[in-house]
């Protein structure tokens, strides 16, 4: 039987790794990837997007649909103004969806509430799921 | 019968982002808060400390199928530590679009003056 030691020789940097693991998760809280958030759920008729946008307005965004994505750009722009601290997220953004569906274009529809963009888009009738009615 | 006591869901806590701007002889505090409702806004002043508490307002995804999820309910807390420069029967609050300002009026400097002196 042979025991391999070789792991305990380096004691400083395991005690090193601990204190590095210890600490690093209270920094991941809050980091976003991209800007702005956005849930994405379905159900069998349509697909729903949502983004959070606060102060941003409907006319500053653009939204383009395209075959099978849709693509959100904006900008949010500081103000004029002496700032003493600055957190939140600003200059242009964009965030494309691609879906597996088709849509129905014309039927999409985007609404802003509370900061929240909100967008719907109606599946077309062919990719709905519908039932097979099977004869006897 | 039995009273029913609605227990609030206790969402994760977090830190709205906060921008704090100096113009034109006020301060302003920017918080970004979407979802919020008015109702569940809560602000007030103790002593020199300032804070701010909501929760946000998202309807559940119950009979819809997530795809992607990077946000969802939390409860907003901040607080902030106010200086003698500050007014604080002054200060108002607005929430549009998601975006809580509020404005920090500068406290008028107090004019120098004598102090008369009694005769004992």
């Amino acid at each position: 039987m042979v025991l391999d030691f070789n792991t305990l020789y380096d004691i400083p940097r395991t005690i090193e790794k601990f204190f590095d693991e210890l600490w690093a998760p209270l920094e991941i809280s809050q980091r976003r990837v991209a800007y702005p958030p956005m849930n994405i759920t379905e159900d069998e008729n349509n697909i729903y997007v949502f983004m959070e946008l606060p102060g941003v307005d409907v006319k500053d965004l653009e939204l383009t649909l395209s075959d099978k994505s849709l693509i959100l750009k904006g900008e949010r722009k500081p103000e004029e103004a002496e700032y003493i601290r600055q957190e939140r997220p600003m200059g242009s953004f964009q965030r494309i969806i691609n879906f597996n569906v088709d849509v129905v274009r014309d039927k999409i529809k985007a609404k802003m509430k509370n900061g929240v963009l909100e967008i719907t888009l109606p599946k077309a009738e062919e990719v709905k799921p519908k039932k097979i009615a099977i004869e006897a | 019968m039995s009273t029913e006591v609605v227990k609030q869901p206790e969402y994760p806590k977090v830190r709205p982002f906060t921008d704090i701007i100096h113009k034109d002889d006020s301060y302003y505090i920017v918080m970004d808060m979407p979802g919020v409702e008015k109702e569940s806004l809560n602000i007030s002043v103790d002593k020199d400390v300032l804070t701010v508490e909501a929760v946000t307002s998202y309807p559940s995804y119950e009979n819809q199928n997530i795809l992607r999820n990077e946000f969802g309910n939390v409860k907003y807390v901040r607080q902030f530590t106010l200086s003698d420069a500050v007014d604080r029967e002054k200060i108002s609050a607005n929430l549009k679009n998601g975006v809580l300002t509020l404005t920090l009026p500068k406290a008028e400097k107090l004019q120098p003056r004598r102090i008369e002196i009694e005769a004992a």
